[in-house]
């Protein structure tokens, strides 16, 4: 990625969090390695700091579980908006950017608000889907862990 | 097994050695467990500590904004790794490891 665009990555936050530290964070992001790890990192933090912006403090167990897939609804919109940008600036069709993407099963027919939104939908609940079996699996997993750490003297 | 560790705790012992900027503690927390942290992480545990009263920004410098640890802070690091060290001397114990 390039150095530009891993810094603006800083506006994915909410605007009050960015008045108070995307200064400092764009700075920060201009001396850190730009690789995958980062801009994963960068937009779950984004997804957490729009929680928080969003739902009321009281809510964190709300916050916790729509974590995955507020940030999967991010990485999407993003994906789909550069292949939009993408496929104006070639004068190529809808079908195109759709295609080039792979984000959705289906390339023609629908217009592209609707395909951004179903596609975003899509992914948020089927991240939640798989974030919740991880969290069952660990739990399980954890709960068998401790079962059978139980001493018995 | 993956390392996990709580990145509040890796800040604070961090800033324990001094102010020091977000790259700064990302640069002294490697340096200091091995670990890596993440920019969001980061900057998902500043904001956090801040609220909490733990940490305390200085007056920026360029951009980039050095933090100090408070007095409240440096207290709570310390029960933080005294808890660690019991349970450490405890479990090196059990498994016959001496302390």
């Amino acid at each position: 990625m390039r150095r530009n665009t891993f810094t603006r990555l800083a506006w994915l936050f909410p605007p009050a969090w960015r008045r108070r530290y995307g200064p400092e964070m764009e700075a920060l992001l201009e001396d850190v390695d730009p690789n995958v790890s980062a801009v994963v990192d960068i937009f779950l933090a984004a997804g957490r700091a729009w929680l928080r912006s969003l739902v009321p403090p009281a809510w964190a167990a709300l916050r916790a579980l729509l974590l995955v897939p507020v940030a999967a609804v991010l990485v999407q919109c993003c994906v789909l908006g550069a292949l939009q940008l993408t496929a104006a600036i070639l004068g190529r069709s809808l079908t195109f950017e759709v295609w080039l993407g792979g984000v959705l099963l289906w390339s023609a027919g629908p217009p592209v608000e609707f395909t951004l939104g179903v596609g975003a939908l899509a992914g948020a609940l089927l991240c939640g889907l798989v974030a919740a079996s991880l969290a069952a699996w660990r739990a399980a997993r954890v709960g068998q862990v401790s079962m059978a750490g139980t001493s018995t003297d | 097994m993956r390392k996990e560790v709580d990145p509040e705790l890796l800040i604070l012992a961090s800033l324990a050695g001094g102010p020091r900027h977000g790259y700064g503690i990302m640069q002294d927390v490697r340096r200091l467990t091995g670990v890596h942290l993440g920019p969001g992480t980061l900057y998902t545990a500043i904001p956090r500590l801040e609220r909490q009263g733990l940490i305390e920004a200085m007056t920026a410098t360029d951009r980039r904004r050095p933090y100090r640890i408070t007095q409240r802070g440096a207290e709570v690091l310390r029960e933080r790794l005294e808890a660690m060290r019991t349970l450490s001397t405890a479990g090196l114990a059990r498994l016959g490891v001496p302390a």
